[in-house]
């Protein structure tokens, strides 16, 4: 009843309306961008042929996975971010912590109720993303094959040519992948989140730590810290975009963004589990 | 465990600071079955810091807070299945109407409402007529009222509220009076409320702890509080307490 109850009031509230309007907008501004990038490439023959790395292979394909890697590391977590922060922090500033508090439910499984409600949350916007990205795609460029080049964005180091079908099944595969990468910026709002009393100081604070330590992450300078860093792993869902799937890297890394999930979330309920509601 | 006596209240000299602020000095309260207790104290006074110290908000730094036998802050939930609470100001999920607001507050935990125990709940608080409206377009009154309701369902043995008459109108306030008594006389509800006015509970009430700077100044009946100070009202009565205390502390 928990969980209906949550669920209830994040479907009555304005964050999924607000988070797919977001990413819609997003998009938008992304194949303007590339058009306009295009634009300028062919001298207004503005043709979708021209990305960062190569002037030869532009289609919807790409543009949904180049969308979907900013999405994903910058536009997503600020939403998990959001999510999270909005949980614990939210309730208590609101008063209804005290109120759920108040009937006969464990810290525990009001906890779980909300950390799962989340983590569903976040991954029907990961699926929202990726589909309004490949339709997008598909209606405003097209679909063909998926061809990537080494380049900025360190998607692959040499040439990854993928037939349409099954460029379309890694997609699917993405959007599971990404949703756990996902869960830790989540899982770390949850922690703020436990021990802030105002959800705007709690999404404010994981905001900021995640991009710090995003920013860190991509620092070649901090090269030894990186697999110290969950920001490190968030991206490695890039790797089903291979013609030979390096399927341990692929699990090793989901294990450790799920292992930094269980760190954050553990003792995000540590600290609830004790924590005194002193407003 | 449940102790031996397994009142619905029992407070034995509770301590509670706040940093170098002393919300609660040693104080003691009983609330026995089928009994309406008051607490009475200005703003600051500590009433709100002991309602949760029994809800298991809080924990003393010392002394001993007992629901039914039960240590609140440790074993929350089966407290929570015999008593109910609203506190100050209302806190309510402002996206659901009132009926879904009850219906889904009874839920937690497993329980689960008649929708005739739901309809009872809205009548007895004047909120029938309101009930499929979204709580966020509801007034202080009107919220307030929703508060008491969702104590209601299912009818407690315990019930503890936190400033119950703000924002209530004196038709409001009237009623009230006319729930508690009827909980109390009917099911054998203890009750266990707070107001900085005690002309407002002193018809209803059995017992009272007035407490003052976090200390107790009287704790009893309220003919025993007439009895000692000799005063021909509870309102007289208490202000001839207060000058005792500023009399002491001035000296």
């Amino acid at each position: 009843m928990i969980v209906r109850l949550e669920a209830l009031r994040l479907l009555r509230s304005r964050r999924p309306l607000v988070a797919a309007g977001s990413l819609a907008l997003f998009l938008a501004l992304m194949l303007v961008g590339f058009y306009t990038y295009a634009q300028s490439e062919t001298r207004g023959d503005a043709e979708f042929r021209y990305t960062f790395e190569n002037s030869s292979y532009f289609n919807g394909l790409t543009f949904a996975l180049y969308a979907f890697y900013f999405g994903s590391l910058l536009i997503l977590p600020i939403f998990a971010a959001t999510e999270g922060g909005a949980q614990l922090a939210g309730d208590t500033a609101s008063g209804v912590l005290k109120l759920v508090l108040a009937r006969p439910v464990s810290r525990v499984r009001l906890f779980f109720a909300k950390a799962t409600l989340a983590a569903v949350f976040i991954s029907l916007l990961v699926g929202l993303f990726l589909a309004l990205a490949l339709g997008l795609g598909l209606v405003a460029v097209g679909w063909g094959d998926l061809d990537l080049y080494p380049g900025v964005l360190q998607m692959t180091d040499h040439h990854q040519h993928l037939p349409q079908s099954t460029a379309m099944v890694r997609f699917l595969l993405a959007w599971p992948a990404a949703s756990i990468a996902l869960f830790t910026p989540l899982a770390l709002a949850f922690l703020v989140s436990a021990f802030s009393r105002s959800p705007v100081n709690a999404v404010g604070t994981a905001v900021a730590l995640y991009l710090v330590l995003y920013v860190v992450a991509e620092i070649h300078f901090f090269r030894e810290l990186r697999p110290w860093l969950f920001t490190s792993h968030l991206a490695y869902w890039r790797g089903l975009f291979r013609e030979e799937v390096d399927w341990i890297a692929i699990g090793r890394d989901a294990a450790k963004c799920l292992g930094f999930t269980a760190l954050f979330l553990g003792l995000a309920l540590r600290r609830f589990r004790k924590r005194e509601e002193t407003s | 465990m449940t102790d031996k006596d397994g009142l619905p209240i029992r407070v034995s000299g509770a301590n509670r600071r706040f940093a170098a602020r002393v919300a609660l000095d040693g104080v003691d309260l009983e609330v026995r079955p089928g009994e309406i207790a008051a607490l009475i104290g200005p703003n600051g006074s500590g009433k709100t810091t002991l309602l949760k110290l029994v809800a298991g908000f809080l924990r003393p730094d010392s002394g001993e807070v007992r629901v039914f036998g039960l240590d609140p802050a440790r074993e929350r939930p089966a407290v929570m299945r015999r008593t109910r609470f609203a506190f100050a100001p209302p806190a309510l999920f402002e996206a659901l109407t009132a009926r879904e607001h009850l219906v889904h507050l009874v839920g937690i935990g497993g329980g689960r409402a008649k929708a005739s125990e739901i309809e009872r709940a809205l009548e007895t608080v004047g909120l029938a007529d309101r009930a499929d409206e979204r709580v966020r377009a509801f007034s202080f009154g009107m919220r307030q009222r929703l508060a008491l309701a969702q104590a209601l369902v299912p009818v407690p043995e315990l019930i503890v509220l936190d400033e119950p008459t703000d924002g209530l109108d004196p038709l409001a306030v009237l009623e009230l009076r006319e729930v508690l008594r009827r909980l109390r006389d009917e099911h054998g509800t203890a009750v266990l409320l707070s107001s900085h006015l005690l002309v407002e509970v002193e018809e209803l009430v059995d017992r009272l702890l007035v407490l003052h700077e976090g200390r107790e100044l009287f704790g009893g009946s309220p003919a025993e509080l007439l009895r000692e100070t000799g005063a021909p009202t509870l309102e007289r009565a208490l202000l001839a307490r207060l000058r005792e205390v500023a009399g002491r502390s001035s000296s």
